[in-house]
């Protein structure tokens, strides 16, 4: 035990002496080693490369220490509490919520930014953490469920800041670099802000730490030792929070050192809680200095602009999907959401009531609107003249909305988690990518050019999910593990190219915010074609639908082909969501909360839940293109934001309610 | 800094003169055109039209400011993104729009004939080629004559500008545009301001690669070797540049921000057209020939 824990301590200390050995000979290359006693303390005013190191090398390192410790700590901290593997500031959306929390200052409250920039970042950290506890409490704290709670929290809070950017591009470049993490410095204040409030909490869990080991135990045996334990979790957690929205306000995002510091540790044999708290700061420190270091390096070579922040999310994706086969789900991921409503809906009336509502929500999308002159009902000549502009998208919003509502029963049923939802499949990384690619060959890329490459993009990303699928022998645990971690990459390369200064990137933002803007009567067509056997032949496994919940054995038993049926269902699944990733863009949540509303409307069955999952994620997707059209006229918010801004507090609303 | 003087110049500089021409234009010799990108917009202000729809008005008053937009004048929408409706409701007989709304051309061209005009090219000269687009604007417009007073009156400016400069010996320039307290742009020869520099006569200091829009985005710190330089930072300033800094750092111990080589341009669009770089250019004249003479009176 002395041995592994002294090993690990070894490790992290040689990581970090790395780490600065390699700053130092970096710095020494910019100025003579006998200069740096005076140029750290009183810098010869006429030396510019004094200057240099005074205010803005040696800032920067230390910067990078502080946030690698830091981070690196919060995560040790949350992974404890939340007793998951794979809990981070980046992983929970934590880092997320106080992002968007500082966007939304600046844009209506700017005077809070000055003195109050923390404190805005720290409401942004807690609210966030509070919604996951909430959301991860209420399913007994299981392990996938916390991570895709913070990812689909993370992924929401994105898009918030995406359409908020969008409305606002010019005067946001700065957030796109500070958004990315940059390091760079050029005094001491974000040091002397870091440095005293970090020694506080570092003290706060120093103090807290013996308490804590004690939530290792089961919860009757602590509280039998007289331990408060939510007292315990909600400071421990509150100091958390505190750490990262320290970092975040100071220096933007850097995603995943504080996902790999206690992972490293863990392996690196530092096995009890007390150790963690002290090596993985230390490893956090080591890595982010490293990275920056390269950053550095790479970027004097090819004078680009790449924040710290984007590498280190771009390393993180790779990193997730080595760590991920760590969760093991527990029994509580593969309980079906048991809740029985209180009062029998007879199925036979809802479907035409769907139904009814659906026809009803697609006439309001087409005939209202609104235009300079103010509301307007369009009929006749007019109706037939907008109807052009209309009803594509309309059409559009409604068959990518049914094509996520299954995909998100079949998601759900699958893998038997209520928070799986197909939008975090990383489909809608692949079509980024593809997007990102045709501006790369094109600067002015036609619109075919961009389908063209959305399409490889989204294949691409399906064969590799199959492929993962195959080889894990239809594990569906697999495929939602792959599809979080091409997830968590899409942010990293999105954020990299907007942090360039690109003008283009409006453009990718607006896909990326979820838009039936450019759907035309070829889109319309051309996602019809896709949606309609799709469609179809999804209700044809409801069979088997019904059945997985019940259990492996109980399946095999009833004669269900396992292997088969899985492969098939996922590939029904990737295929229905990029169909409706190409047509309404990929973070629209109608797959997350088109399954729920129809399982608490009473239809509980496979099929009847397909069917009004399906009709309920059209009426959603139609009401929310309408709604963009119409609260900021002539700008438009797009369609996908509206549905997540619909569907995703009504989802944490349900999920926050304990299963009975 | 924005001088309010400066508005003002323009106008009478622009409009006045072209009075008769307003007159005449108010016979509807012009078409109905709707604007997606604020250099063209400038471009069609400049000539004396009135468009009918200009895309996020109220953002091109604070981001580039070339001319006053008539009233009666319908925003829009987003300039990715414009209101089809809207679009459509003002039944215009031209789009004005540059190759990056490719993706949105087909919508566009439904609604009315489009051209697509750009400034920044791969050969990097986008003043030259601003000159080609307002030309090829005018044509459009049915204002040749218009666009040639311009090109003259802005020839002139240039001209005059680089006489009143020439021979005083200025420190090299660097443009910056800056984003947050730690990081800026800075513009070099292949951007429209850095082609009015070369117009002027003037050294840029900046001489690393820049990107395709010609500028190149820095932290500060990668300002500290050009000592001798002289800092023009053009608005709008966002509030925590350090332009404002008061405590000690890198910005303040900057050899030529110690020696005070440091001033505010308003604000002019990096990506705009003609006029906007003979605004540019009246504007550097007049700040560094103020610099000048501080230092030496």
């Amino acid at each position: 035990m002395q041995a592994s824990s002294s090993r690990s301590f070894a490790l992290a200390t040689c990581l970090a002496l790395l780490a600065l050995t390699w700053a130092a000979l970096r710095l020494g290359t910019q100025l003579p080693f006998i200069l740096w006693p005076q140029a750290s303390l009183h810098p010869a005013i006429e030396d510019v490369r004094q200057l240099l190191f005074h205010y803005s090398s040696l800032p920067r390192l230390i910067t990078a220490i502080l946030c690698g410790a830091a981070l690196g700590l919060a995560s040790t901290i949350f992974q404890h509490v939340l007793r998951n593997p794979l809990a981070s500031p980046t992983t929970l959306g934590v880092e997320a919520g106080a992002q968007l929390a500082l966007v939304i200052a600046t844009i209506w409250a700017p005077f809070l930014l000055g003195a109050g920039r923390e404190f805005v970042a720290i409401a942004g950290a807690l609210a966030v953490t509070g919604l996951i506890f909430a959301v991860s409490s209420a399913r007994g704290f299981s392990s996938l469920t916390l991570i895709l709670a913070g990812l689909v929290t993370s992924l929401f809070c994105g898009s918030l800041v995406v359409a908020l950017k969008l409305l606002n591009q010019e005067y946001i470049s700065s957030l796109y670099i500070w958004g990315a993490g940059s390091l760079a410095q050029q005094d001491w204040s974000v040091v002397i802000y870091l440095l005293p409030r970090l020694l506080v909490c570092a003290l706060l869990t120093a103090l807290l730490a013996r308490p804590l080991v004690v939530l290792t135990l089961s919860d009757e045996s602590a509280s039998a030792l007289g331990v408060s334990l939510r007292l315990l979790r909600l400071a421990a957690l509150f100091i958390a929070v505190l750490l990262t929205a320290f970092v975040t306000s100071s220096v933007g995002i850097i995603g995943f050192i504080g996902l790999a510091s206690p992972q490293i540790a863990r392996l690196a044999g530092a096995r009890r809680f007390q150790e963690r708290l002290v090596v993985a700061p230390l490893m956090g420190a080591g890595l982010l200095l490293l990275v920056d270091q390269a950053a550095q390096s790479v970027s004097g070579g090819f004078s680009d602009f790449l924040p710290t922040g984007a590498i280190t999310a771009l390393l993180g994706a790779p990193l997730l999907l080595w760590l991920l086969p760590q969760l093991k789900s527990s029994s509580t991921d593969l309980a079906p959401d048991s809740t029985t409503p209180a009062t029998l809906h007879k199925p036979a009336f809802l479907f035409p009531l769907l139904v009814a509502v659906l026809l009803l929500a697609t006439i309001i999308g087409i005939m209202v609107g609104r235009s300079v002159a103010g509301w307007s009902i369009a009929d006749g000549e007019m109706l037939s003249a907008l109807a052009e502009w209309r009803v594509p998208r309309v059409s559009v919003a409604l068959l990518g909305g049914a094509m996520l509502g299954m995909a998100g029963v079949l998601l759900q049923r699958l893998t038997r988690n209520p928070v799986a939802s197909p939008e975090v499949l990383g489909i809608g990384t692949g079509v980024a990518i593809g997007i990102l690619l045709s501006m790369v060959i094109s600067t002015a890329p036609s619109r075919s050019l961009q389908l063209a490459m959305s399409f490889v993009g989204a294949f691409a990303v399906l064969a590799v999910l199959l492929w993962r699928g195959i080889r894990s022998r239809s594990a569906p645990d697999q495929l939602l593990l792959t599809g979080v971690a091409l997830s968590a990459f899409l942010d990293a390369i999105i954020v990299s190219f907007i942090a360039l200064g690109d003008p283009r990137a409006a453009q990718l933002l607006a896909w990326l915010a979820g838009s039936t803007y450019r759907a035309d009567a070829a889109t319309v067509w051309a996602t019809l074609a896709m949606a309609a056997p799709l469609l179809l032949v999804a209700p044809l496994f409801s069979r088997q639908l019904d059945i997985f919940p019940l259990g492996e054995e109980t399946a095999r038993e009833l004669g269900i082909d396992l292997r088969f049926s899985r492969l098939a269902i996922m590939g029904l699944t990737a295929l229905l969501t990029a169909a409706s990733v190409l047509a309404i863009g990929p973070l629209t949540f109608a797959g997350l909360v088109g399954p729920h509303l129809s399982r608490a409307l009473g239809l509980r069955r496979a099929f009847e839940q397909l069917i009004g999952a399906g009709l309920i994620g059209a009426i959603l997707m139609v009401l929310a293109d309408w709604l963009g059209r119409i609260v900021i006229f002539p700008f438009q918010l797009p369609a996908g934001l509206v549905a997540a801004l619909i569907g995703v507090p009504y989802l944490i609303w349900h999920l926050t309610r304990r299963g009975r | 800094m924005r001088k309010g003087l400066n508005r003002r110049e323009c106008l009478a500089a622009f409009l006045l003169p072209m009075t008769p021409v307003v007159a005449q234009e108010n016979g509807n010799t012009h078409p109905r055109v709707a604007i997606l990108d604020w250099g063209l917009t400038t471009s069609v202000l400049s000539l004396g039209v009135t468009p009918a729809g200009i895309a996020e008005i109220d953002l091109y008053r604070r981001w580039a400011d070339d001319f006053p937009i008539p009233p009666g004048v319908q925003d829009v929408g987003l300039r990715t993104e414009p209101n089809l409706e809207a679009l459509a409701a003002l039944k215009p007989d031209l789009i004005l729009t540059t190759p990056f709304s490719e993706s949105v051309r087909p919508f566009l061209e439904r609604i009315a004939p489009t051209r697509s005009y750009a400034t920044y090219t791969p050969d990097g000269k986008p003043l030259a080629r601003s000159v080609e687009v307002l030309r090829a604007i005018a044509r459009d417009l049915r204002a040749e004559t218009q666009a040639e007073a311009v090109i003259a009156r802005a020839e002139a400016t240039f001209a005059a500008a680089r006489e009143s400069l020439a021979g005083r010996n200025l420190p090299p320039l660097l443009l910056a545009g800056f984003m947050d307290g730690r990081h800026t742009r800075v513009y070099g020869t292949d951007s429209l301001f850095g082609n009015v520099l070369d117009r002027l006569g003037l050294r840029n200091a900046w001489n690393r690669p820049t990107n395709f829009w010609g500028f190149t985005l820095i932290g500060i710190h990668e300002l500290s070797p050009y000592a001798n330089a002289r800092l023009l930072a053009v608005a709008p300033v966002p509030p925590d540049a350090p332009l404002n800094a008061t405590h000690e750092g890198l910005w303040r111990s900057l050899p030529f921000v110690r020696a005070g080589r440091v001033s505010t341009l308003p604000t002019t669009w990096a990506f705009g057209d003609v006029s906007t770089a003979e605004r540019f250019a009246r504007n550097l004249k007049r700040t560094l020939l103020a610099g000048e003479s501080a230092r030496a009176g």
